[in-house]
């Protein structure tokens, strides 16, 4: 956060004050806006101004996601769109790790193949979904596939680019030290690359979701995806509102684990 | 014909090529780099030619460029461009006009950050075409819908990279402003705008490839209107591969003329700064 700019368009508040204040503003305050946003979405269907299909007060929504839980249908929906992220995340990263070391490794490998994978790169992954369907039909696979596009391009860049960035000092004083090839890999190369590698697998993971659900809105026999867009055809919006919030909530939740991780492994280094 | 577009794509490859992986940027390096895609046609071919399994998938390249001459011929491939860009470009319009507004002022004043950001972060967290079901019980099928949802697309990456951009000056910039006695208006056009400049590229060149990757996906699951992915979903019901690889190529093709269009633009938006570099 940079204080100069309340400051400076701030003109006549200094900035001290400011500087203290920031840090100083209570959660709660930060949570009023989106109370604020419900009391208003009460008050808009408590006056009715909008059929009831169209929108429902927060305390229906609120009462459909209880009954889906108690059902288990919600659980159900999130454990077969979960399983298909996992294994797709799986091996688009493992994938993806691996084609990015080769390819930062070896000049030869990155000559061939960098300019068809920035080609494919650029192909967006929700553009394979009539293709794959018509090969693999609308079974899982297809979803796999998507999810394993989703996320090999992301991490194959950033561990790219992570393995070719290690700065070539860390690799003198290893010679120096004389340090053993197990010990250069395990104190060197995996701290100085997981961190960046992390970041990628974090934007694959908010990618992959994102191009699950859609997958899973046009095709698929249970998903958070398909519980959306059985509850619209059945005019239940109370129920879209439930998958929205919990795909916000699965996105914002993953986001901000693999944040931590990203923060818990680079503690080492000096700020 | 087919020549012309071999040289597009060629030269697609090569800007991608000098741009994404600045190597050694001689002719041989960038036939190495078509050698793998050129065996990856002939394979294709090759496969194509072992029977008619396996020419479903892979549909032979004169049955490929046949479909792509009848498509450019009913002049029915010019007017589903038109209709994908156009859905494209104006929700970049709508959505990163907005975005740019919002992010500045976010930046420049505390009480709308106070008041408008949690509600821009809860937003951000919903996958934008996880919205769709919503959107489509809100203003049904419509040309509307899909708007609105590219255009969130794009206003979200917007609002972010601006917001940063600008939150980003130092300090020392401002005391150099103070010296200039440079009033609010020209603190603003001369300092903050500059040094925000950079990042709010690196946000219109994501909010490019969003809009156009949700410009797909909203022409998928509304299907009104005319769009590529409209005839790309309709040729999938009629089990017409060739068309939908056609399809497939001619976004991806799209997409990456956009992308290179913005690294242009950056590039010449950001010239000072090399030059001070």
């Amino acid at each position: 956060m940079s204080p100069g700019v309340d400051s400076a368009m701030g003109a006549a508040v200094p900035t001290l004050t400011r500087l203290v204040r920031i840090p100083l503003l209570p959660r709660l305050v930060r949570l009023l806006p989106l109370l604020v946003l419900l009391v208003v979405w009460k008050a808009v269907t408590d006056a009715h101004w909008y059929p009831p299909e169209l929108l429902v007060p927060p305390s229906e929504v609120w009462a459909a996601l209880l009954e889906l839980i108690e059902t288990g249908e919600l659980q159900n929906h999130l454990q077969v769109s979960l399983h298909r992220l996992g294994i797709g995340m799986a091996l688009g990263c493992g994938f993806g790790v691996l084609f990015g070391v080769v390819m930062a490794l070896s000049r030869t490998v990155e000559t061939y193949t960098a300019p068809l994978f920035h080609v494919i790169r650029q192909v967006p992954s929700i553009a394979l979904i009539p293709v794959l369907i018509l090969i693999f039909g609308i079974g899982e696979t297809f979803k796999i596939l998507i999810v394993i596009k989703a996320a090999f391009f992301p991490v194959a860049l950033a561990t790219y680019t992570a393995v070719q960035g290690i700065p070539r000092p860390f690799f003198e004083v290893a010679r120096v030290y004389q340090l053993p090839r197990a010990v250069l890999f395990r104190r060197i190369v995996l701290p100085a690359t997981i961190p960046p590698i992390i970041t990628g697998v974090r934007l694959a993971l908010g990618r992959s979701w994102g191009t699950l659900v859609a997958a899973e809105l046009l095709a698929a026999e249970a998903g958070i995806g398909q519980m959306m867009e059985f509850a619209r055809q059945m005019f239940r919006i109370d129920v879209v509102m439930v998958g929205v919030l919990i795909t916000g909530l699965i996105g914002f939740g993953f986001d901000r684990s693999f944040k931590w991780l990203e923060a818990r492994l680079l503690r080492w280094r000096v700020r | 014909m087919a020549g012309g577009a071999a040289a597009a794509l060629a030269r697609a490859l090569i800007e991608v090529g000098i741009s994404n992986v600045v190597t050694s940027k001689t002719w041989k390096t960038l036939l190495k780099g078509m050698v793998l895609p050129a065996l990856l046609i002939g394979a294709w071919q090759i496969l194509s030619g072992l029977g008619p399994r396996y020419a479903y998938a892979f549909v032979p390249l004169d049955t490929l460029f046949s479909s792509l001459v009848e498509l450019i011929q009913s002049g029915e491939l010019w007017v589903h461009i038109a209709a994908s860009l156009g859905t494209a470009l104006k929700s970049l319009a709508i959505g990163g006009g907005i975005g740019v507004l919002l992010g500045t002022a976010m930046a420049v004043a505390r009480p709308i950050d106070i008041a408008v950001s949690p509600l821009y972060h809860a937003l951000r967290q919903v996958p934008t075409l996880g919205l769709i079901p919503l959107i489509g019980l809100w203003f049904g099928n419509s040309e509307f819908s899909k708007i609105l949802v590219v255009s969130l697309a794009t206003f979200e990456v917007m609002t972010l990279n601006t917001y940063e951009g600008l939150r980003s000056v130092e300090r020392k910039y401002f005391e150099v402003g103070q010296v200039l006695t440079f009033n609010r208006a020209q603190i603003f056009w001369r300092i903050l705008l500059p040094v925000a400049l950079p990042s709010m590229l690196t946000g219109l060149m994501h909010a490019v490839s969003f809009a156009w990757l949700a410009t797909v996906g909203v022409e998928l699951l509304f299907t009104v209107g005319p769009g590529l992915s409209v005839i790309m979903e309709r040729a999938q019901m009629a089990e017409r591969m060739d068309t939908v690889i056609l399809c497939i190529s001619i976004i991806g093709l799209l997409g990456l003329c956009m992308n290179q269009l913005c690294v242009l633009l950056a590039r010449r938006l950001l010239r000072w700064r090399n030059a001070v570099d």
